[in-house]
């Protein structure tokens, strides 16, 4: 199977994109969306600000977004500067850059019918490049993400990121049916230049991917 | 496919001198909630044109059809299936027929809401359940009991757990008249 | 941009609703209402005024959220009392069984 990963460019693909992630959170995790308000015990989530799209020809089979600013981790992780600063200490040469300047990719997105062929590993590492992370000028951004342990390991870990760990991210509602004490929530941090492999960061969007037509079992 | 009827469904009513439907996807309102209100608002517009008092009944048909469109919306099992919606204004009644694709636990929500809506005393209900911290679940009773609405429902059990839900409200007239 | 609007700073130990009222669940209402049921727990034994006349409309969640409300001032032994509209259906409707719930609800129709 061929697919396509692209930005979302254009008012008509950020709405699949949005629809997309709309049926499958409310679907899985009864959460609502809202461009002017959220409320995370209410479980009304607000809409990320970028979409990657995944297409086979014409359909959209997987999709994430990106947080330009107002990030999760920093609005509900209860992250706060010293947190970072203390992950940037112990990376070497990570010192200019800004704490405040972070993208966060979110709401990674796998239509059912292309479940388990590895798309959500394909598409977190595109979502790791320059084209993606920065638009025009914006200037270089870390990269933050919150997710159960084992995403980050099967999903992040498993193409190569290497995620810092910020913090346990607290309780809310709206995730009680995708956290659990076994799998608990944790903010990451990503520094680029040292975290993400020279190949996801050097991408360039769009980009073609070949998938074998056997799915995956999952573990 | 087995069907089965839950409260009171209307036989026959007069015919409509006034009917508008509609439909939509439910992912429509999960993207954007205020779409519910919108719809509501629209079928009532339409129809309190023809009242007395177009005012006040399209205060009361916004409520009642708000109150429906967002239980069909949360109630909804695959959100991208449509949700239908017809209201039409039959002279001494309004009725509105509401259908769309939910399953099996959310119809066990809906039979138990049905033994409550047959009790005599429905302000008793509403006391019950807010005093038992029930937090759903009183949109349709508040439409039995403040806007004297009779509620039906047809189900129609189809594939695994899909069950097919037309949800009839029959309003009097009389209610869309401010006494 | 809202179509609704609270307002506790203006007149004393009052909470006056503005527009259409449709939040998504009794949960959204609960972040919506807590300056109103922060002001109920403040005024306390003196009473608190929930000002409903200009919420124009109101879903089932809402009149739920304002019952929680009620129930508060009960557990309390406190009054509370609702000043709406007579010429607006939903307000006389749910007031009435707001009062059901707790002997010291007063309601006010202008």
């Amino acid at each position: 199977m061929k697919f396509r990963a692209q930005v979302a460019t254009t008012s008509a693909d950020v709405l699949r994109c949005q629809y997309l992630i709309a049926d499958i959170y409310n679907r899985e995790y009864d959460v609502m969306f809202s461009s002017d308000r959220y409320d995370l015990d209410a479980k009304i989530e607000p809409w990320p600000h970028r979409y990657l799209m995944l297409l086979e020809g014409d359909v959209l089979a997987a999709t994430l977004g990106l947080y330009l600013h107002d990030t999760y981790v920093e609005r509900f992780g209860a992250v706060v500067r010293e947190d970072f600063e203390r992950l940037l200490c112990d990376a070497a040469g990570a010192g200019h850059y800004d704490p405040t300047n972070l993208r966060e990719v979110t709401k990674i997105v796998v239509a059912p019918p292309y479940r388990g062929r590895g798309l959500a590993r394909f598409m977190v590492g595109c979502a790791h490049s320059h084209d993606f992370l920065q638009a025009g000028d914006e200037r270089a951004p870390l990269v933050v993400f919150c997710a159960k342990r084992s995403i980050a390991q099967r999903v992040h870990q498993a193409v190569g990121l290497r995620p810092r760990l910020l913090k346990p991210f607290p309780d809310y509602k709206v995730h009680e049916l995708y956290r659990s004490e076994s799998d608990p929530m944790d903010s990451y941090l990503i520094v680029p230049h040292l975290d993400i492999p020279t190949h996801w960061l050097t991408l360039k969007l769009p980009c073609e991917h070949d998938v074998s037509e056997t799915r995956e079992v999952s573990s | 496919m087995t069907s089965r009827t839950l409260g009171v469904v209307p036989g026959t009513l007069p015919p409509a001198l006034t009917a508008i439907e509609v439909q939509m996807s439910a992912l429509d309102m999960v993207v954007q909630w205020r779409r519910c209100g919108i719809v509501a608002d629209y079928l009532a517009d339409y129809l309190a044109l023809s009242f007395e008092q177009p005012d006040y009944a399209r205060s009361v048909l916004s409520t009642v059809a708000n109150e429906l469109v967002e239980n069909a919306v949360r109630f909804s099992a695959e959100k991208a299936r449509p949700i239908r919606i017809h209201a039409s204004h039959r002279g001494d009644v309004v009725e509105l027929v509401v259908s769309n694709l939910s399953n099996q636990r959310h119809v066990e929500g809906l039979e138990k809401l049905f033994l409550d809506l047959s009790r005599d005393d429905l302000a008793a209900v509403f006391r019950e359940r807010v005093e038992a911290g029930t937090r759903g679940g009183l949109g349709l009773l508040l439409l039995a009991k403040d806007y004297g609405a009779e509620l039906g429902a047809v189900v129609v059990s189809q594939e695994t757990d899909t069950r097919a839900v037309t949800m009839h409200v029959v309003l009097p007239a009389k209610e869309l008249v401010q006494s | 941009m809202n179509e609704w609007h609270i307002d506790t700073e203006g007149k004393t130990a009052t909470a006056t609703l503005r527009g259409v009222f449709r939040l998504e669940s009794p949960e959204a209402y609960d972040t919506a209402f807590a300056p109103i049921l922060a002001g109920l727990k403040t005024a306390g034994a003196s009473g608190y005024t929930v000002n409903l006349a200009e919420a124009t409309l109101m879903n089932s969640s809402g009149i739920r959220a304002l019952a929680d409300l009620v129930m508060v001032a009960r557990r309390a032994d406190h009054p509370v009392t609702f000043v709406a509209k007579g010429s607006v259906p939903w307000q006389r409707k749910a007031l009435a069984s707001l009062e059901s719930l707790h002997s010291k609800v007063t309601v006010s129709i202008l």
